[in-house]
């Protein structure tokens, strides 16, 4: 018979293995930005909104937008088996979040009385932050972890219908914000 | 490009680092007596295919988008040679390297022969066969032009004793028609995209009404067989054949001139080899049981190529094997024995078709995913003469709502083409991917070679491709490549 063979793995050995955790973190960061950036703005926008229903619906989206934020320490634990995220990871993205969350405070006071500027506004950055986790869906894929995906898919469906919502507040509005805008 | 690889051992192979198949155990997996099982290759992503060189050098193909189309990887093509070179020296590991990358192409099936390698891609609107030389690594177009961007795969290259290539293109649709049951996102991306017949055919005009998903709301939409989502067919309507059709098979010279068409109607024939009774047999995979042209119990088959016997150029009408409107049983789609328990019951499509080619050379469970085969031509292995032919296993519920077809295929099965029997020669101990029971067996066998020596059976398994309700989820790194030797 042919002779033994050792096995040989590939791109599966520890070293590799730490890379892809790695920058899978750091995208878990930036995914972070994002969903906190939307997060603050549907705060910011809620209590800005005039219209009483507009304000409703827009409410109902921010406990979903919190949820989705703090699922993110779980997607840290789930790709890399650590209880949390590296400690200079963490310090970085609260600093980075800070940063991002005052940017979006001066981009909704700026626009203080524009209920549709704010729901465009909104359904960019729910775009941007669905994305963000439609792309930790396929590192999870790619790195063979079936607990991220099944932590994931439910929020990009969700949000994907958020998006649905979104867009249909923001062109329900449009005649009146374009053609009925006040002159001045 | 080496790649980063470790030598493994049985105790690595327990704990990788891949929760998706966590570990692998050549004791869970099920051969005859006599043969030993051992892995030689974990971590691949999306393997697709493999074709070994004279000299004992394997080439692996890594099919970047895959199924489903993402996670879409790297599509590589990589070069395995035991350390030293010389697979039959029994040396403990080998080295791995990048040989080639075709993104976007989409890479498939391979083979090696004149000193080429040559590749299958399925491409993005149409697919093409590649060859690169072996010495210079130089990469050359020898075919293209395939209707493709749709559901189905190119089939082969293989060389016959003629000395010529032969290869396939499996549908563009599903089911006969192009709908939206496809992932959403091909229509998207391929809005022109259509099957196209091997010979004129006629229309009956039954277009299949569905919605159009990918409008701003899901407008009501027609379409028709042999034509772009969205446009219907005509009652009477001719539809030119076309050389360069879908679910065809070719044969053509190695460097791609006087290429000829042999037969068409064959929906997905992914695997192709030559017995050694000098016939062509093909590979393909029945109808599925969804959608708005959903088609019950079409068994998977392998077919006999009859023109592939016939005088290089004499071909004047290509036999037809029944797509889009008959199944393996020779049975039209509409017939009781196929109407479906889920999605609407198929109607004719084609109002006047040619005879049909069959009966297969061997018929097999719906919905097992038949995929590459090899033929054993040493004594040394036994089972010599048989065509080992991989069953990638079924994507039931997503392609079948019936529980049976659920387990059909995770095997290799050794067919007597003379017969059309067949017994399994590779699988788990309890039906099914090893990730179903936790255990560290197969999951999906995609293609299969024996080595040059005839020692080995060399089993190339995908990875986990997990279906449940409407999901279908494919994970990275979890590709394995088996060696079967007989003791």
């Amino acid at each position: 018979m042919a002779s033994p063979m050792r096995p040989l793995v590939v791109e599966v050995d520890g070293r590799t293995w730490r890379g892809y955790v790695d920058r899978s973190a750091e995208w878990l960061e930036t995914a972070t930005l994002l969903q906190a950036t939307y997060r603050k703005l549907l705060e910011d926008t809620v209590e800005e909104v005039a219209d009483p229903r507009l304000r409703d619906r827009i409410g109902d989206l921010i406990e979903s937008a919190r949820r989705h934020e703090a699922l993110i320490n779980e997607l840290y634990v789930a790709f890399s088996e650590d209880e949390l995220p590296p400690s200079e990871v963490r310090a970085s993205m609260l600093a980075r979040t800070r940063e991002v969350v005052a940017r979006v405070e001066g981009l909704a006071a700026g626009a203080r009385g524009g209920d549709w500027r704010n729901v465009r506004e909104l359904t960019l950055t729910n775009l941007d932050s669905t994305n963000g986790f439609a792309v930790i869906e396929q590192l999870a894929l790619a790195m063979g972890l079936p607990a991220v995906v099944d932590l994931v898919q439910p929020v990009i469906a969700e949000k994907t219908r958020h998006q649905l919502a979104l867009r249909e507040y923001l062109l329900e509005a449009a005649p009146k914000a374009v053609l009925y805008r006040p002159d001045g | 490009m080496t790649l980063p690889t470790v030598s493994a051992s049985a105790q690595t192979l327990r704990h990788l680092p891949t929760p998706a198949r966590p570990r692998l155990d050549p004791a869970d997996v099920e051969v005859p007596d006599g043969y030993d099982v051992e892995v030689v290759l974990a971590g691949l992503s999306m393997p697709t295919g493999m074709a070994f060189a004279d000299d004992g050098t394997l080439f692996l193909i890594e099919g970047g988008s895959t199924w489903p189309p993402r996670p879409y990887l790297p599509a590589r093509i990589l070069r395995y040679a035991p350390r030293g070179g010389d697979p039959r020296g029994g040396d403990p590991a080998g080295d791995l390297a990048v040989f080639g990358e075709e993104p976007p192409e989409r890479p498939r099936g391979a083979t090696v022969h004149g000193g080429y390698l040559y590749v299958a891609d399925k491409g993005d609107y149409h697919s093409s066969i590649v060859r690169y030389g072996l010495s210079t690594g130089e990469r050359t177009v020898v075919v293209d032009g395939l209707p493709d961007s749709g559901w189905h795969e190119p089939g082969g290259p293989v060389f016959g004793p003629d000395g010529l290539m032969y290869f396939a293109q499996g549908s563009v649709s599903r089911n006969g028609v192009v709908l939206p049951q496809d992932y959403g996102a091909d229509l998207a991306r391929h809005p022109a995209a259509h099957d196209a017949p091997g010979q004129d055919v006629v229309l009956t005009g039954d277009n299949v009404d569905t919605y159009d998903v990918t409008a701003q709301y899901p407008y009501p939409v027609e379409t028709g067989a042999f034509k772009p989502f969205g446009v219907p067919a005509n009652r009477t309507e001719r539809v030119a054949g076309a050389r360069k059709c879908s679910t065809g098979v070719w044969r053509a010279q190695p460097d791609g001139t006087g290429m000829e068409l042999l037969a068409w109607g064959v929906r997905n024939p992914y695997g192709m080899a030559f017995g050694e009774d000098g016939e062509l047999y093909v590979s393909d995979n029945g109808f599925a049981e969804a959608g708005e042209r959903a088609v019950a119990n079409d068994p998977d088959r392998i077919w006999r190529i009859r023109n592939a016997r016939t005088e290089p150029g004499s071909v004047r009408t290509p036999d037809w094997y029944g797509f889009p409107d008959i199944c393996a049983d020779g049975r039209p789609v509409w017939e009781q024995r196929h109407l479906p328990q889920r999605g609407r019951p198929a109607r004719r499509l084609i109002a006047e078709p040619p005879a049909w080619a069959g009966p297969p050379a061997y018929v097999e469970l719906p919905h097992s995913g038949m995929a590459n085969m090899d033929v054993c031509r040493s004594d040394l292995f036994g089972h010599r003469g048989r065509l080992f032919a991989c069953e990638w296993g079924s994507l039931a519920p997503l392609t079948s709502p019936r529980s049976q077809d659920v387990d059909h295929g995770f095997r290799v099965i050794g067919v007597d083409v003379a017969k059309g029997t067949a017994g399994d020669f590779l699988r788990n101990r309890h039906p099914g991917p090893a990730s179903a029971h936790g255990t560290g067996g197969i999951e999906r066998p995609v293609d299969c070679a024996f080595s040059p020596d005839g020692r080995s059976l060399y089993v190339l398994d995908f990875g986990v491709s997990h279906v449940d309700g409407g999901r279908h989820v494919s994970y990275g790194h979890t590709g394995v490549l088996w060696r079967i030797t007989r003791r």
